[in-house]
């Protein structure tokens, strides 16, 4: 027999996640970030040549419209990006490698 | 669909946004498609740019790789993808890097846990990475 308070959980599980999931902005604005998101990649990918070749072996941090700031040291990352983590903005960082490893994972 | 890309290496990635409730961690991150990988990681570099808490990790758990075992911390995550007008989510233990600075150079690492819900056209020749969702925890439309 179905215990009636399984279809309540269920309904409670389902709300908690979209709270957790969507925030405040419900779809729409997910939607909205995760394009922002994809623009600043597709940035990122499209510049790489000619970012590694102005910028060699430092580190990028790209946003939606374009880099935002390039830096020379990881810990310089963290302080250029915690505060446009804290505004909410997109970004996405990368080290311009000269001499990348290949990878086995 | 969810539409993943190939980078500037050739390797596969989507674009994911983590969510992790307990660290009030929100998220938006590059992951490589690994079927090799059991579970979903989040590597250092990522950890640390994502504004990771290391100080409130606890939950320790190890993994074996080709370079041996390697340290992780297990938390409860909301995964999350853009398919078309729909959300797609998966809540999951997600594994991160302990910050010892093995991993720093590494990608997250989207594995199984979440791959193997998917069905996935791999067709790199024509730049297309397309993935087909079988299930998914959460679906939520447009309104």
């Amino acid at each position: 027999m179905t215990d009636p308070d399984d279809g309540l959980k269920k309904l409670m599980d389902e709300e908690y996640a979209r709270e957790v999931i969507l925030g405040d902005g419900g779809v729409e604005v997910f939607l909205k970030e995760m394009q922002e998101f994809h623009d600043a990649v597709t940035h990122l990918w499209d510049e790489h040549d000619a970012l590694i070749e102005k910028y060699p072996d430092k580190w990028v941090v790209m946003g939606k419209d374009g880099v935002l700031a390039v830096c020379d040291s990881r810990k310089e990352v963290l302080s250029t990006v915690d505060p446009i983590r804290a505004r909410g903005d997109a970004y996405i960082v990368e080290f311009l490698d000269t001499d990348p490893e290949s990878l086995v994972l | 669909m969810i539409l993943g890309r190939f980078d500037s290496r050739g390797r596969p990635i989507v674009e994911c946004r983590v969510r992790i409730p307990r660290l009030q961690v929100n998220a938006r991150i590059l992951c490589l498609l690994d079927t090799g990988a059991d579970a979903t990681y989040i590597h250092q570099g990522d950890a640390e740019r994502i504004g990771i808490p290391f100080q409130s990790l606890a939950d320790r758990v190890a993994s074996r790789g080709v370079g041996g075992r390697s340290a992780y911390f297990q938390e409860t995550a909301f995964l999350s993808f853009v398919d078309g007008p729909l959300v797609r989510a998966y809540e999951l233990p997600l594994r991160i890097a302990e910050p010892d600075g093995a991993s720093t150079g590494l990608p997250s690492l989207l594995g199984r846990n979440v791959i193997n819900h998917w069905y996935m056209q791999y067709d790199p020749t024509n730049g297309r990475l397309d993935c087909t969702v079988r299930h998914a925890d959460h679906t939520f439309p447009a309104q």
